[in-house]
């Protein structure tokens, strides 16, 4: 007739089985699936997140390393210049040095008679003109006085031309300057300083660069010399 | 009678295999979803550690500017000092001779003047 009993419950567990073997086998298929996909997805988001993050970072880093330039630059142009400023005030220290020892009109009378008196006839050489007038301190205004005649008298000597010379008796230098005069001619128009002051002043102008490097020796970082 | 059982015991085979194939479906999306956190979870240690390493170099070079600033300053004044000490050795001799120079005056009458 057909199967036994036990042939069919026979089939019936092997049918049972293969369903069971199927799923399993399924199943498994499908977890292998899903912890590929897992780690996929996860290193995807990890290195999208990592890329970002490095990035940000490194340039974070990279100010860092920038602001340490910058504040080294900035020391160094700070110092450069804190140099230069004490050698600027070392000179006009010295200027004033020698201004104040070059004071002497109460202290070496005779000297200072010879300066004066050499400074009135530069002066008159210098305008060459017929009328000037002469400002000088009021301390020296005695001295002055008994100066012109003898000055006249060279200028006359050496020009061979008549000069007549005021002496300012309302208008006076300075006090604090060292001594030495003022001429004008023309009415006042043309001036002639011949202070010891601006003697001083275009004398050290003038030998700045010798001074420069006698204070502080030569300067090797400078290339031209002409 | 035995059919039916037979059937019946297959029905259920079949419906226990498609409930565990369900759950491990189920399981595999929450596998999947699982990816997203674990991946922030990992993603928050990486960050940690570079801000951890950035902030270090950010105390390092605070601690170096001072440094730095310090070392400067003094550097500076060393060399003022040097300065100031070369000037007051060198001084001397020039400040006579332009003493010298500012008393030497030699009038002179202008080089192109005619003088009968």
């Amino acid at each position: 007739m057909g199967l036994s009993e036990a042939d069919v419950t026979k089939q019936i567990q092997q049918m049972i089985s293969f369903i069971q073997q199927e799923a399993a086998e399924k199943v498994e298929e499908i977890e292998a699936k899903a912890e590929e996909e897992f780690n996929i997805e996860k290193s995807r988001l990890v290195s999208q997140q990592r890329i970002k993050i490095i990035e940000y970072y490194d340039k974070k880093e990279k100010q860092i390393e920038l602001q340490q330039k910058v504040q080294h630059s900035n020391l160094a142009n700070a110092s450069r210049l804190s140099i230069l400023k004490a050698r600027d005030e070392c000179i006009e220290a010295f200027k004033e040095e020698i201004r104040k020892k070059l004071d002497f009109s109460k202290v070496d009378r005779s000297k200072y008679i010879i300066i004066l008196s050499n400074l009135i006839i530069q002066g008159l050489y210098t305008l060459m003109e017929p009328i000037i007038t002469i400002r000088c301190r009021q301390d020296d205004y005695g001295l002055v006085q008994r100066l012109i005649p003898d000055a006249i008298r060279r200028y006359k000597q050496t020009v061979k031309k008549d000069i007549e010379i005021h002496l300012d008796q309302k208008n006076f230098l300075s006090e604090k300057l060292t001594g030495g005069i003022e001429l004008y001619a023309m009415n006042d128009k043309i001036k002639v300083s011949n202070t010891i002051e601006a003697r001083l002043d275009i004398i050290f102008h003038q030998m700045l660069p010798e001074i420069r490097e006698t204070l502080f020796g030569t300067n090797h970082n400078r290339k031209y010399y002409d | 009678m035995l059919q039916s059982r037979g059937v019946s015991d297959l029905l259920a085979a079949e419906k226990k295999a498609q409930e565990i194939i369900e759950e491990a479906r189920k399981r595999k999306n929450k596998r999947i979803k699982d990816a997203q956190n674990e991946a922030k979870h990992e993603i928050e240690q990486f960050k940690g550690e570079r801000e951890r390493r950035y902030k270090g170099l950010e105390q390092q070079q605070m601690g170096n500017r001072t440094q730095m600033t310090e070392e400067s300053n003094k550097e500076t004044q060393t060399q003022i000092a040097a300065l100031k000490s070369q000037y007051d050795t060198n001084k001397q001799d020039l400040l006579q001779r332009i003493i010298t120079l500012v008393c030497d005056i030699k009038p002179e009458t202008h080089i192109n003047a005619r003088l009968e």
